[in-house]
């Protein structure tokens, strides 16, 4: 974010667009860095100039990380090792920096006082008694220096003698750009409050895209003439500033004004004397969610939900919100709308400006207070905040009045600064970066020994069959499982789209979807349809039904009609809310029940070369097939040692009562499910002739290797594959034994899910644990359906041998990568990195921002959301869209940044990130943690700021636990599990034949 | 005998959800103790139970062929020669609504005890909703009006503070505060009425309202007055949509089950009066027929999907009305049984607005028509006219605000003008500081903080 100043209004705009929330609408919800328009910055920078700008928060507060520690999950090494490399000067020496640091990371309060600090110090015993939790020397120090009836209030008052030199640390920056809380503080109006109920009724109706029966007319004309248009008219208008308002836009209309034109004069009148740049930010950000639909709309019209959408432009939006403040501060201090003095000119003269006293705005307030008062209040305030903290800051380390009058000029200087310095958002990120450590250290430490004790040291040479899964964190535990079940499989990782990015469009649906990472565009067009008919046509019952539904609205007879039949509805009702899983299976919905017993086929093979009318290519042809298939193969390291059957398993997500559904869906699919994708390569893979395409490039795929599509739904756990009528008779028993491995393996991961879930008994059975996550995805009443990534932490690029049987708890991306496939330059790998590494860190900092500050940065509880325009979700009646994550999905996360482990060595990957411009961004301005593992020397770097630095594991001391089944690691758990080893994972014969099995 | 089993099991059914209701606020109270499964527990057991009781009773009370039964127990408040009885009246009516009440409360706080899993304000949620049950259980089987008024302030407060329930924003104590507004606005009628019914027959019973003489007209009027607030009457639709600031499932139960329901019971209640006037079924159908106008107009601009449900409701309302004017008693307690199911099942799914409109969509393989319908007829200069009216609601809530303030300016001008009167006569002295336009709350105000 550089800071040029930019001129034009354009400029400004294009500006903050990047500054506003980058959400699609709803139905496209894909996972990204909330602080995208940041990642040119530092990540501790950019929280704080975050911070600063959305007025949110940049990590967690102290209270959490100090119960964190209380709970072991922070360790004092963890906190001894970050202060350790701050290398910090000694200021006196009574005590080290660092105990001092310490001690004030573990113990100083809080400062957000609002009132009630002469409560706080009675309530506390303050100047009583000395605390039960100080330091052994601290507490040695105070003892000796006296009786703490006597010492404490002593220090208390030296204290205070020092706030003038410290004031400066607790200054509330409250000031604004923009009028608001001027206007607010002299008058007691609230702008924004008088102002977005009507401009959020005039959004919503604009950008509506499917909720309401009579549709805004006009909408061609763009936002800015259609408000003119619509608050022109004659009314009899009942509340003033609306008829300030209206006269406004009606002078406007008939001098023909542009949007630009209406912006530069609200701003004249204003008489700013902040920038232009900020103004105009920190209004658009004062209805960020609408600003930033506004925004995504004209930016990206083809995510919106209907295929011409209204004309959205920002400028537009700005202009009419301008206005409509001019018309409040008109209103408000009672002025014609010709006045001439600007309105910072007015309150910058407030006491003398006489026709404010007969206007609504001084009757509406109930208590005045001049400005002055108020200011000098806050100011008071700041002080005794500045004396409780310098108070706690001595008194935690044991620096009694008389020690601290002792202190030289230049001691108690540098005291004052590292006070400054360390002061509760600094203090915050080192806690952070110990939170990080804790996990990172398990981790390193699991993977080192996990070498050692691993009884599988090859995974299968020839395995019975290779299951492909997407990298998703869900995922790696029902591989684990797999592996676990039947050792003569083997999995690997892949980004759940398979290479195939395509447009597709589902059977009978009107809508197409791109089924690939948000930042491809797809440019090939698949549909599907039914087998033997040539072209796709609801049944009349269906379209019937639809018919019926969509007229249940305010209508009369429609209305009467269903609601005095309303009560043949209590049956389905009360079925569906009290036994959802028995209603689902035996009450299908509607689309089940029509589809159930359709066969279809995916039309992939390019039959003509005529573009569809939004320019995409109709299907691959073989050579563009070839090349998919081959980047993947590359991708994974699977160019070799097919198995006889290959399952390209996709995912995907379902529950209900939902609109944030497609963030459980598969973010490399851009939140849609990846079945279709699975199918498509499977399809493709089978093709005779991309097979002879794929020899040529060095690809041979023997012929008795069959390859099958599948989707697996992480809500309720089912697996199913595709196009089964072609699976071929010598894949029949190998296909059978393949469903037994995971119907087993999805109940024991149904079980390891379940102990998540405290509606599930710690005792459950792997049957019951099933049946109970089926219940989840179908049950109305549920607002945690699934997890969804919650918890990521980890994303591991590299062969599976190394990490299988290593217990992950389902934290980790696992991508498939073979160095041995690889050139020298790694340019599979800087490929692999280059796709996946912004994906999951996309998934990471999601969750991470959405967590910290779920108000700011996430939307909020799921409770009172409600559907506006099919585009986003609204708090109750009438709010700002909500963005981010709801916090029923991030309420269990673990706010650390990614670990992405690679598999290499510290010079190769360095040269690696290095090349790519965006990698080298996240990695070294921090957004994504690198670190580096050789798995032939069993050796681990991890990226400190000033360069790697290997991992040593002390094998003495760390315990690392082993056991035989996945379920004793969890059994009775509810928490977050260490890493630990599977040992039950055997090697088999090389031959085919007889086999062990674990 | 079938009688003594209606009065017995009628006397228990009623008291079950008191009881929990005490159980749960001493528990929140007195003790520390929180568990979600205590009050999944009690909630259902109560509910439950009171159901089988209720049916039982019906049951019973059709198998003695009578068509109502009074059951009196006695007097309420008594002060000397004034006393207040506590009567119950169990007839068909009252034994459908309180089983509609103990099913969706069961139903819609089943779905709630998972919807609300791990929110701060679980236990509070609960709370509310066992005063909405017994709001409504004391609203439908009271046989005067005084225990009737009762359980319709359960219900109001109950209401306003779920529409409060995320109080630490503003935006839901706001329109929370505006509900409960509205209610209390109307609620002058009801008590008007009501004390008009004891001044003129001595006692508020329902049967009373056919001995009310000369004054039954006024006292009908006013009876109407009280019935609009909770119904959503017009002009006084607009609480209905904010009040979906709640969690979506107390919205359902009050929204779109139970709570604006009690408007056309009450007018129910009210039959033997409404038949008597014809003055009484004109107004009555006539502000049902503006109901149905303003909520289905203002209904089809809505843009989101709970206020769209919400204008839907108070449609159906209006209809109730104008069949309970017409006298189709039969058809209004049809509907209302039906409506209160279809809507609040409605609610609960609203959520899924998005997910069910795509369903739909694949079942006629082509986009919903959201478009304007009936609209495209209109000349454009009157359509966008309409239109602009109807997104502002017809000003409904604005000229309702305009009459407030023109109130509180009068009643502020009253005790200014009382002040200055008696400052006039007591010769004290006006405080030197104070300028012509402080009004007089606020010289007060100035007063109590320098003496302090």
């Amino acid at each position: 974010m550089k800071k040029q100043p930019h001129t034009s209004l354009d400029e400004i705009l294009e500006h903050a667009s990047h500054l506003l929330p980058a959400q699609m609408p709803i139905e496209r919800f894909v996972h990204h860095n909330t602080l995208h328009s940041f990642e040119s910055l530092p990540f501790d920078e950019a929280v704080l100039a975050a911070k600063d700008l959305y007025d949110a928060q940049p990590y967690m507060d102290e209270p959490f990380y100090r119960k964190a520690y209380r709970e072991g999950r922070i360790t004092r090494d963890d906190l001894m090792d970050i202060i350790k490399r701050l290398e910090l000067p000694d200021v006196t020496p009574v005590v080290s920096s660092q105990d001092i640091l310490l001690n004030w990371m573990l113990h100083l309060p809080e400062t957000d006082l609002s009132t009630g600090l002469d409560w706080l110090i009675h309530e506390r015993k303050l100047l009583c008694d000395y605390p039960q939790d100080l330091d052994r020397h601290a507490a040695e120090r105070l003892l000796e220096a006296g009786p703490s009836t006597r010492v404490l209030p002593t220090l208390w008052r030296a204290a205070g003698q020092h706030t003038e030199t410290l004031a400066h640390i607790f200054q509330e920056k409250k000031t604004s750009p923009r009028i608001h809380l001027v206007l607010r503080e002299h008058t007691g109006v609230d702008l924004d409050d008088t102002i977005h109920p009507e401009l959020i009724s005039a959004c919503a109706s604009y950008l509506d895209q499917g909720i309401s029966h009579w549709s805004a007319p006009d909408r061609e004309v763009g936002f800015f003439d259609y408000m003119l248009k619509h608050y022109s008219q004659t009314v009899i208008e009942p509340i003033h500033w609306r008829r300030t308002l209206r006269k406004l836009l009606r002078s406007y209309k008939n001098e023909n004004l542009s949007a630009e034109d209406v912006i530069e004069r609200c701003i004249d009148a204003l008489g700013l004397e902040a920038s232009r740049e900020d103004f105009i930010l920190q209004t658009l950000l004062a209805l960020r969610g609408w600003a930033g639909m506004f925004s995504m709309i004209e930016r990206r019209p083809d995510t919106a939900p209907m295929p011409s959408p209204p004309n959205a432009r920002l400028i537009d939006f700005l202009a009419i919100r301008l206005a409509m403040e001019h018309a409040v501060l008109t209103s408000t201090l009672d002025l014609d709308l010709k006045h001439t003095q600007t309105f910072s000119h007015i309150f910058n003269n407030f006491n003398n400006f006489d026709n404010f006293k007969n206007s609504e705005g001084f009757k509406k307030t109930r208590e005045i207070r001049t400005f002055e008062e108020s200011k000098k209040e806050r100011v008071e305030q700041q002080v005794s905040i500045t004396q409780w903290i310098l108070f706690h800051a001595l008194l935690y380390n044991g620096i009694d009045s008389e020690l601290f009058d002792h202190f030289t000029t230049s001691q108690r200087t540098a005291f004052f600064d590292m006070l400054a310095t360390y002061h509760e958002i600094k203090r915050r990120e080192l806690w952070q970066l110990a939170y990080e450590r804790n996990y990172r250290v398990k981790l390193l430490d699991g993977l080192l020994l996990h070498q050692k004790h691993k009884t599988s040291h090859r995974s299968p040479k020839s395995a019975e069959v290779q299951i492909v899964m997407c990298i998703d964190d869900r995922e790696e535990s029902i591989r684990r499982h797999i592996e676990e079940i039947e050792p003569r499989y083997e999995t690997l990782g892949a980004g759940g789209f398979f290479g195939v990015a395509m447009n597709f469009r589902a059977l009978h649906s009107p809508h197409t979807a791109p089924l690939c990472p948000p930042s491809v565009s797809p440019k090939h067009y698949i549909y599907e349809k039914l087998h033997g008919v040539s072209e796709a046509e609801p049944t009349a019952l269906s379209n019937l039904y639809g018919q019926v539904h969509t007229r249940q609205g305010t209508t009369f007879s429609s209305g009467v009609l269903t609601s005095i039949m309303g009560v043949h509805k209590i049956l389905p009702m009360m079925t569906r809310i009290l036994a959802p899983r028995t209603h689902a299976k035996m009450f299908a919905t509607p689309d089940k029940e029509v589809f159930s017993h359709t066969k279809t086929k995916l039309v992939i093979l390019r039959e003509t070369d005529e573009l569809t009318p939004e320019g995409w290519h109709q299907g691959y042809t073989y050579e563009e097939m070839s090349e998919v298939i081959r980047l993947l193969l590359e991708d994974m390291g699977l160019v070799s040692n097919f198995a006889p059957l290959v399952a390209m398993v996709g995912h995907g997500s379902t529950s209900v009562n939902n609109p944030h559904g497609a963030g459980y869906g598969c973010g490399a699919c851009g939140g849609g499910h990846g079945g279709p994708n699975g199918r498509a390569f499977a399809w493709m893979a089978n093709q005779k002739e991309v097979r002879k395409l794929l020899k040529e490039k060095g690809i041979t795929i023997p012929e008795t290797t069959y390859f099958v599509g599948g989707y697996h739904n992480t809500t309720n756990n089912d697996v199913s594959f595709y196009d089964l009528d072609e699976l071929p008779e010598s894949q029949h028993e190998r296909f059978a034994h393949l469903n037994e491995v995971l119907l087993k393996a999805r109940q024991l991961d149904a079980h390891e899910r379940c102990r998540r879930f405290n509606s599930a008994p710690l005792d459950i059975t792997p049957e019951e644990a099933l049946n109970h996550v089926e219940e989840r995805s179908e049950d109305l009443a549920q607002p945690r359906p699934e997890y969804g990534h919650t918890a990521n932490a980890l994303c591991v690029v590299g062969e599976r041998e190394w990490s299988r049987g290593l217990f992950l708890d389902r934290r980790a991306f696992l991508v498939s990568y073979s160095p041995d496939v690889d050139d020298a330059q790694g340019s599979i790998l800087k490929r692999l990195l280059g796709s996946m590494g912004p994906v999951g860190a996309g998934i990471n900092l999601e969750y991470y921002f959405s967590l910290v500050d779920n108000t700011r940065y996430g939307s909020g509880s799921k409770l009172p959301h409600n559907v506006s325009g099919m585009v986003g979700v609204m708090n109750g009646h009438r709010s700002d869209l909500r963005t981010g994550l709801p916090f029923q999905m991030v309420e269990l996360h673990e706010p650390i940044r990614l670990i992405v482990l690679i598999e290499g060595t510290p010079e190769q990957v360095t040269r690696i990130v290095d090349s790519h411009p965006g990698l080298s961004t996240l990695v070294y301005n921090r957004w994504i943690l690198a670190a580096v593992y050789d798995p032939k020397e069993n050796r681990a770097w991890f990226l400190e700021p000033h360069g790697f630095e290997e991992h040593i594991v002390d094998e003495q001391t760390t315990h690392h636990r082993v056991f035989t089944k996945s379920a004793d690691i969890y059994t009775g758990r509810r928490d977050l599990i260490q890493p630990a080893t599977l040992s039950s994972l055997k090697h088999t014969h090389q031959k085919g034949g007889a086999h062990h099995v674990a | 005998m079938w009688l003594e089993l209606v009065d017995n099991l009628i006397i228990i059914a009623s008291l079950l959800t008191p009881l929990a209701l005490l159980t749960l606020g001493a528990t929140m109270l007195l003790t520390r103790y929180r568990s979600e499964k205590l009050v999944h527990v009690l909630l259902s057991s109560t509910f439950l139970g009171s159901l089988i009781l209720v049916l039982g009773a019906g049951f019973g009370l059709f198998m003695s062929g009578e068509s109502s039964r009074l059951i009196d127990l006695g007097p309420l408040i008594q002060l000397g020669s004034y006393h207040l009885e506590l009567v119950l009246l169990v007839d068909p009516l009252s034994i459908i609504m309180l089983t509609l009440n103990f099913i969706l409360c069961g139903v819609v706080g089943y779905f709630s005890s998972k919807y609300l899993h791990r929110d701060e304000g679980y236990y509070r949620f609960f709370m509310m909703m066992l005063f909405l049950a017994t709001g409504v259980e004391l609203a439908v089987i009271a046989a005067g009006f005084d225990v009737m008024f009762i359980g319709w302030e359960l219900l109001g407060i109950s209401s306003a503070l779920l529409v409060a329930f995320f109080y630490r924003r503003q935006a839901p104590t706001q329109n929370a505060f505006w509900t409960y507004g509205i209610y209390r606005l109307t609620d002058i009628g009801l008590l008007s009425a009501i004390i008009a019914l004891h001044h003129a027959t001595d006692d508020v019973l329902m049967s009373n309202l056919g001995l009310l003489g000369s004054s039954s007209l006024v006292v009908g009027a006013l009876f109407i007055f009280g019935a609009m607030g909770k119904g959503g009457l017009f002009p006084f639709t607009g609480w209905l949509p904010r009040a979906m600031e709640g969690p979506t499932s107390s919205s359902a139960i009050f929204y779109g089950a139970l709570s604006v329901h009690m408007s056309p019971f009450l007018l129910l209640r009210l039959s033997p009066l409404i038949e008597a006037h014809k003055e009484l079924q004109i107004a009555i159908a006539a502000l049902g027929v503006l109901t149905l106008l303003h909520a289905s107009m203002v209904g089809r601009v809505q843009t989101d999907a709970k206020s769209t449900m919400a204008y839907a409701s108070a449609a159906q309302i209006g209809i109730m009305w104008v069949w309970v004017a017409l006298g189709w008693y039969e058809l209004t307690i049809i509907h209302m049984v039906g409506h209160a199911i279809a809507r609040s099942w409605q609610i609960l799914r609203a959520p899924s607005f998005i997910q069910e409109r795509r369903i739909l969509e694949r079942m006629q393989g082509a986009r919903v028509n959201h478009d304007r319908h009936v609209e495209r007829f209109m000349p454009a200069k009157l359509e966008r006219f309409l239109y602009h009216i109807a997104l502002q609601r017809w000003f409904t809530d604005d000229f309702l605000l305009v009459v407030v303030h023109t109130l509180k300016k009068g009643v502020l001008w009253i005790n200014s003008a009382d002040t200055q009167l008696f400052q006039a006569l007591t010769g004290s002295d006006k405080p030197a500081t104070s300028t012509e336009e402080e009004s007089s709350v606020e010289i007060q105000a100035k007063k109590s903080t320098s003496k302090a």
